[in-house]
Formats: C-alpha cells, structure tokens, sequence
C-alpha cells in the first residue's frame, strides 16, 4: 500500500519509488490523465516559497509502483516567467527537498501536435527518458485529421500512448507503460531546441514523417464563440450564466448551510444538557462543536462553487468568460482569469481565494487574493442590516427607493470598486508584473465527465478539511476562550442565564483586549462594548450581532436593535451619552466595509499562498485601511449632521 | 481628368507588411517574424504557442470591449492583448 505524507514540498510519494513528472500544455488534458492514473490519493502543494501548486500521486499495478508528479501546465521548458522558473528548478533537482524526476511524460493534444512538438522537443532535450501521452484521439478524427500514433512512435524514438482521457480509454496500456519506464530510452541525439529556425525544421521533418494531416477547425465551436463572444449576445450570456451561477449558490447553498447550523446548534444543545459541569458544556457545545460547525458550515458553498467552476472550465466557457472581461480586469492591472474568482468573493472569501488556483501567474493570483476581503462578503450582510436599521428608520425613501436598500447597494459597490482599486495599486508596487502579457487558449467546447468535475470538486474540499479547518478550529476555540475566561461561575450562580452570559462576557479576557484597544478605536466612537463586537467578529463578521447583543444584555441576542439604540457609554468623559450616534454608525458600517476581520480567510489565505506574511499583510493593511477610512467617514458624518 | 490613365493601370500586386494588431476580423495572413524589440523570453513563448515564420494566421474577432482579440494560428484558437500583436509582424496577401 503507498503511504503517504506532507512534507514541506508536499510531496505525497514513496521514497523508494522512481518519480515520474507529467508536461503538458494548458488544456492537453494532463489532469485528465493524471486523475484517471492516480485516483482520489493525490497531494496538491505549492511549490516551496511561491504560490505555484504541482500534485502528486502514485502510480500501482499492485506489484510495482511509481510516483507521479503533475506539473503545472506549460507551453515550453524555456522558463519566461519566476512561476515557471520553480518548475525548471524542479525538474533539475535544485529545488531543496525535492527530487528531481527521474523521467518524463509528456501529455501531447493530438489536434495541436504541429505546437505540442516544441514542447516534446524541449522535454527530449533534458537527457531525461520520455514518453508520449496522445489525448484528444478522438476528437482529431472527428475533425477530419490523421494522426498514427506508431508512426509518431517510430519518428520520434520513444514510446507513444494514445488515450481519451475522459473516458479513460487507452489508460491501462499507459499504465503499463509507465511502471515499465525502465525501457524508455533518452533520445540519442536530442532536438536542436536552441535555434528555432531548426527547432521548426525538426518540426517539419517529423510531421512529414509522421503523415500527420492538421483536423479543419472545431465548426461547432466557432458557431458557438460566435454567440458567445459576440458584443451583445455574448455579454447577455455572461449576465445570465454568473446570475445563474449566484442564484444557485445563494439559493441552493444557504438553505445547506442553515441546516449545518441548525444541526450544530442542536448538537451542542444536546452536549449542554448533558454535560454537568457548565465550563466543560460550554467547551464542548460551544467551542469544539460550534467550532466543527463553524468549520463544516463552508463546505455547501465550496462543493457548490467547485462544482459549477469545474462545470464551466470542462465545458470551456471560463476561458470565454476571461476573454469578455478581460478589458474590465485590466483596469485593475489584472487579466480576465480573475474576475470569477472575485465574483465567488461576494458569495463567501474563502471559496473565492481557493478558486484562483486556476490562475497561471502567481503574482495575479496573490493579488485577487488579497482583494478577496474586500468583496462584499455574505457574512457582512447581517452586520449591514443591524446598523443600517440603526442608521435609517426602515420606511425612510428616496424618490422610489427605500434608503436602507440604496445604503446597501451604495455598501455593496464601494466593496466591489474598492478591490478593483487595491488590486491596481497591488499590481504596480509589491506585485508588479514579472510574467508576460495575457494570453490564453481557447479550447473547443467539450462535454464534461462526471469523474473530472467530481475530482475537481473533491480535492478542494479535501484540502480545505484538512488544512484550513484545523486553523479554523483552533482559532475558534482561542475566540472561545477569550470571551468566557476567567471563570466567573460563583459569582453569575444565582443570575439568570442572560444576566450570567453578559456579566461572564464584561469580565472576559475578551472584554480586556476591548478596554485596552480603546484607545484605538476612540476616535471612530467605538466603546469597548463594540471593540468585543469586533474580537468576536473575528470567527465570523455576523458574530458581531449576537456578541453585541449579549454584551448589551438584549432578551433576544439576534435582534438587538432596540437595546443598541438606546446604549449609553458605561465611563469615561462620555459616560450617559448614546453610543450609537450616526457618525459611530457609520464609521462601524465603513470599518466592516474594509476590515480584514475573518480568520478562515487569514487561514486559507496563509493556505494558498504557502506562508503567513500575506495573510500578515492583509490584515495589518486592511486594518489600518478600514480605520483611516471609518475615521474620514465619522468626520464627514459629523460636519453634515 | 489627369488621374483617368493612373486609376486604370493594373495595382501591382505587393503583399503589405504590418503588425497583427492592425488585422481586422476575417483577415488572414502570414507571419513573418518577431519584432526585434519584443523581449527574449516573450518571443521564445510565442514561438511556443505557435506564432513562427511562415504559419499562417487569422484574426477571428474582437471581444465586445475592443480587446483582447481571438486569433486562429496554427491548430488552436488563442486568444492576445495587444501588447503582444504588436510584436507580431505579418504580411497580408496583396
């Protein structure tokens, strides 16, 4: 049986095995392949230092066995950007606790072969044994082309496997032929990559040997572009497939996520009762079963974004997507490929930093990742709604519309505009571009297999369980433990329960760290009843509702409106003056506007980006952002009011 | 009436040479080389996806907002901004 475990570099191999590396250009149907050879036991790692991911897996018959690496897809060897730098580095062994491999499969699109051979050439070149992997075989007939796999075989001198990696065709034979890899032979004399006039020679001889006859163009896929691409058609599509596409997250995913709640609570009201001692109860049904809730609460949106994403990048609309809004992105110095990812921002940050990992350049994807926080996320829906119904009375309107809605909506954009802007600012300082100008493939549209989308959905979540949920956990039991230490049992024993919770919560360590960051937050009107408010929104922003509700001793914790409006100040030169001013109020709604106030987010950005100085940079930055602008917001607030 | 005589003379057929970015939707052309001022690394990735000497190429269309532009070279459609056309140089046929 292969053992696995994650080391630094992620590597999911046996140490005695051979280490096979899998090439191959960008839609070639590399992951195709390597799901097919390798099953659900795979590691997916960034590469040490940069956020540039390989997976790994293992390669059986049941007697022998060879690792599997897949690389990043890549239309050359020749490194032209630092992410592909790190992939050269790999497979020449320079990369510290990384062996080099020990051969190559390259994973060759039969229907681009003239293309593919530059990269067959370059691979040929490292001295290392190859083989072919030929996909698309299928579909080069059906487009009336020629390829003969033996031929290509006999010209080129290595081992060539033919394959439909979607319906897992050919796969036994290449599985054979990879635990035989010994019998490969190093090409004699290797291509001459150097020159490209005679790399195109050495093209054209093959091809001429090979009898390759080029497929005509994918008809069906050039009709389809043709609406999909077109200036009104195809933006009317888009609008509908990502409306689509938000429906069904926020209708099919909510529901979901109310029911792990639900179940949670349950839970932990069950673990309460039943537990004697009150701290140890509390522990358990608020602490690690809340804290499981809290972690498994993510999986709906993960499973159903994954899904979709997976749907749309198979079918080939995510690289038509790209294309559209690519001249938006690039205001923001960005490309096409981000807008997705930013857009799954608005649903939940987590989910939408995961999915850049479809990026190619790690400096965009870090930098739709740090963007990530400041889409309006759906947890900052409740704390809008609790201060915007302080703010504004609810029948208040604005010719045809209710303000609250237009205070929303205005809430909701200065979010979205506010992350094209960091991004443009990110883009041309910290992250300025190392990599080429934007270009992508656009593949013929091709149908989906369940076994593609299912791994696709399946890794995610795997790595969201096991990486960012144990800091989630952890994070949650902290914030637990901060808002009930130091035991207050004997002196709340004859209160009420809700008496009892808000005099336990005014003594936590919680309740220090607000008393002793007051002095921060006096300038935007916070007291430190709010500074509780926001440690404990650090779980989750709409925590902020209930601990404000706690903290104010609300009967009901979830709807504390009523007690907010009339709470005064407790000390200080203020003391007996209302707390909830219009100006605090708005300087609160623009500090959740901007504040990187979420630690799944740090977690799964610390994740992603393989280290903590982003998350680190994030936080402090958006911190300080959201401060100086809640600040600016109060000021103007008190000059028109 | 002086141009008369010049207006009926046969064009003399030369092939125009310019850069990808000036095609317009429907033309076809073939490469001629990379600018000598495109960066080293840029003109080996291009060489990569396709764009060499003497392959054909044809620009496809437009995406709604004026860029990037889809083209078919080789056997693939790609898509490119246009500080990468720029470097292309092309010869439309006469």
């Amino acid at each position: 049986m292969s053992h696995h475990h994650d080391g630094g570099g992620g590597s999911a191999l046996n140490t005695t095995d051979a280490v096979l590396a899998l090439v191959g250009a960008p839609n070639a149907g590399k992951s195709s392949v390597f799901n097919r050879l390798t099953g659900l036991r795979v590691r997916t790692a960034n590469y040490p230092g940069v956020t540039v991911t390989h997976s790994a897996g293992t390669v059986g018959d049941g007697t022998r066995s060879v690792g599997l690496v897949d690389l990043p897809g890549t239309y050359g060897l020749t490194p032209v950007s630092p992410d592909e730098h790190v992939v050269l580095d790999h497979l020449a062994g320079r990369l510290p606790g990384m062996r080099a491999p020990d051969a190559l499969l390259v994973v060759v699109d039969a229907t681009t072969l003239r293309r593919s051979l530059s990269l067959v050439a370059q691979a040929m070149a490292t001295g290392l044994p190859c083989a072919i992997v030929l996909t698309m075989t299928d579909e080069i007939d059906v487009r009336g082309g020629r390829l003969d796999a033996y031929a290509l075989s006999a010209a080129l001198g290595v081992p060539v496997y033919p394959v439909v990696g979607h319906r897992g065709r050919g796969i036994p034979a290449l599985r054979e032929g990879l635990l035989d890899w010994t019998s490969w032979e190093a090409a004699v004399l290797p291509p001459p990559v150097d020159d490209r006039a005679e790399l195109d020679g050495w093209i054209a001889s093959v091809l001429d040997r090979v009898g390759f006859h080029a497929p005509g163009p994918p008809v069906t896929s050039r009709s389809i572009d043709g609406v999909l691409l077109h200036p009104v058609w195809g933006l009317l599509t888009f609008a509908a497939v990502m409306i689509a596409f938000f429906q069904a997250i926020f209708t099919l995913a909510a529901p979901l996520q109310g029911y792990v709640e639900s179940f949670f609570g349950w839970l932990g009201g069950l673990a309460a009762a039943h537990i004697p001692v009150p701290l140890l109860a509390d522990l358990v049904s608020t602490g690690l079963i809340g804290g499981v809730g809290g972690v498994l609460v993510f999986l709906p949106q993960i499973v159903l974004l994954f899904t979709l994403l997976s749907l749309l990048e198979s079918v080939g609309y995510l690289a038509r997507a790209a294309v559209l809004m690519d001249r938006i992105m690039a205001i923001s110095g960005l490309d096409g490929r981000a807008f997705v990812s930013m857009l799954s921002s608005i649903a939940c940050a987590v989910p939408g930093i995961m999915s850049t990992r479809t990026m190619p350049s790690s400096r965009d994807r870090l930098a739709t990742m740090l963007d990530a926080p400041l889409m309006p996320c759906s947890a900052r829906l409740p704390v809008y709604l609790l201060l915007t119904g302080l703010l504004v009375p609810t029948d208040a309107r604005w010719g045809p519309f209710g303000v609250q809605g237009l205070a929303l909506f205005a809430l909701y954009i200065t979010g979205g505009l506010a992350a094209m802007v960091v991004a443009s600012v990110l883009r041309a300082t910290v992250l300025r571009s190392g990599g080429l100008p934007f270009y992508l493939e656009l593949p013929p549209f091709r149908m989906p297999t369940l076994r593609t989308v299912g791994q696709s959905v399946w890794a995610p979540v795997r790595m969201f369980l096991r990486k960012v949920g144990t800091i989630i956990l952890v994070a949650n039991l902290v914030l637990w433990a901060l808002l009930t230490f130091p035991d207050r049992s004997a002196e709340t024993d004859s209160m009420s329960d809700a008496a009892a919770a808000t005099y336990t919560l005014d003594h936590s360590y919680a309740a220090g760290i607000g008393r002793a960051v007051e002095p921060v937050f006096d300038p935007l009107g916070f007291d430190w009843r709010i500074n509780i408010g926001l440690v404990s929104a650090m779980a989750a922003r709409e925590v902020f509702v209930s601990t404000l509700g706690q903290v104010a001793a609300a009967e009901d914790p979830e709807n504390p409106q009523d007690v907010l409006r009339t709470m005064t100040f407790t000390d200080g030169d203020r003391a007996g003056e209302l707390v909830f001013t219009a100006p605090t109020i708005v300087a609160l709604l623009v500090y959740f506007l901007f504040a990187m106030q979420c630690v799944s987010t740090l977690a799964v950005m610390r994740r992603e980006s393989n280290s903590w100085r982003w998350p680190a940079f994030s936080f402090v930055s958006l911190t300080a952002l959201a401060w100086v602008a809640a600040w600016t917001a109060r000021t103007i607030t008190q000059l028109v009011t | 009436m002086t141009t008369t005589a010049l207006e009926g003379l046969p064009q003399t057929a030369v092939p125009r040479t310019t850069t990808l970015s000036s095609l317009r939707r429907g033309d076809d052309a073939r490469i001629v080389g990379i600018d000598v001022g495109c960066p080293a690394a840029v003109m080996q990735r291009l060489g990569e996806l396709g764009f060499c000497a003497n392959t054909s190429v044809e620009c496809l269309r437009r995406a709604p907002f004026g860029s990037p532009t889809v083209y078919r070279v080789g056997d693939a459609d790609l898509c490119l901004r246009r500080a990468l056309t720029d470097y292309i140089q092309v010869e439309l046929p006469a």
